[in-house]
């Protein structure tokens, strides 16, 4: 295990930093949805990645081994939180529930944020994204950008797959008329 | 398939389609200059407050054998009670030790009680019972309050820096 830092191993590893730590920050501000906490995960993450340095500098597998550390450092992180509050969490939390709510018809539309280019889409999605309540935004986020499956969300979180279903098709229904408001009006979520 | 799952699906695929090869988002220039930070900080730190896997060889060995003496030594020094060569009512007495002091203390607390029941007007024992259970009230809705508004819905404002 590394511990020292060299001249030579911090120019190294600031170069090894440079190349990951956008994947390492969006992966853990997508799925704590806070970008001040993102930051300390990123952080401890990358203090991770220098204790094994020696064996993950040259390896093709590095982006996989830190985007794996980051979405298991993001959803413990969240389950510490979620704990500490689970008083007030667990009072009142609609929707939450697997099948409370009836089932609504609305239209699909064909695309949306079609007519956007991709950091400008990236931007949009990812303020839409923090509207979500938690339960529904990991879920979403671990099914669309981290390709998990249903199960293996399920597993990550420690939940029923019923759930999983639950917030994923909740969340998606919750985010498309978020991001159809911003194609609509072009001023941004957040204005 | 019913209507709903086709409307889940078709859902799936105009979000895959707006998600697809979106850019990550930049990491705040920051972040770079914490992490070399935090890693001079703890390479700073003498081997000893570091974490275990970190110290000099000899060192790991020497706790161990610390350890492992320790370890042997207890057992030892327990084993001749365990085999009956102390009797057993001293082994009892010693491990009683503790609760002397804690009869006498839960004795004058219940006296205590007792005197402050006989003396004090019930209308203001109850006053105070129903004082403390309006405080835990208050304290339990500004807790509730305070996560409602500072972390079931935060302010958007924090994620804008």
């Amino acid at each position: 295990m590394q511990t020292q830092l060299t001249e030579s191993e911090s120019a190294e590893f600031t170069t090894f930093m440079r190349d990951y730590q956008d994947m390492v920050f969006s992966t853990a501000a997508r799925l704590v949805g806070d970008d001040a906490q993102a930051e300390d995960i990123a952080q401890e993450v990358f203090i991770r990645a220098f204790e094994h340095f020696a064996d993950l500098r040259s390896s093709p597998m590095a982006g996989g081994w830190l985007k794996t550390v980051t979405r298991n450092l993001a959803i413990n992180h969240l389950n510490r939180y979620r704990k500490r509050w689970r008083l007030f969490s667990e009072l009142h939390a609609p929707g939450t529930d697997e099948g409370d709510a009836p089932e609504i018809e609305w239209e699909v539309p064909d695309a949306v944020l079609a007519g956007l280019g991709a950091e400008e889409r990236a931007a949009v999605v990812d303020a839409a994204l923090r509207q979500l309540p938690e339960h529904q935004r990991v879920a979403l986020v671990l099914y669309h950008f981290e390709d998990l499956s249903y199960l293996q969300i399920a597993a990550h979180l420690r939940v029923s797959l019923a759930k999983v279903k639950t917030d994923i098709k909740r969340g998606r229904a919750a985010l498309l008329p978020l991001l159809q408001r911003h194609g609509m009006t072009r001023d941004g979520l957040e204005a | 398939m019913t209507p709903h799952d086709d409307q889940d699906e078709r859902l799936d695929r105009v979000l895959r389609a707006a998600l697809e090869q979106l850019p990550p988002r930049p990491a705040p220039s920051s972040l770079e200059s914490r992490v070399l930070g935090e890693l001079r900080r703890r390479a700073a730190l003498p081997w000893w407050r570091r974490s275990f896997g970190s110290w000099p060889l000899p060192a790991q060995l020497a706790l161990v054998a610390v350890c492992a003496v320790l370890v042997g030594v207890t057992m030892l020094s327990g084993a001749p009670a365990l085999a009956g060569i102390s009797p057993m009512e001293n082994i009892i007495a010693m491990a009683l030790t503790w609760a002397h002091p804690a009869i006498v203390i839960f004795t004058s607390a219940s006296g205590l009680a007792r005197v402050l029941t006989d003396t004090i007007p019930p209308a203001w024992l109850y006053g105070g019972l129903g004082l403390t259970v309006c405080l835990y009230a208050v304290l339990l809705g500004l807790s509730a309050a305070g996560y409602h508004f500072l972390y079931a819905h935060p302010s958007p404002a924090r994620n804008q820096s």
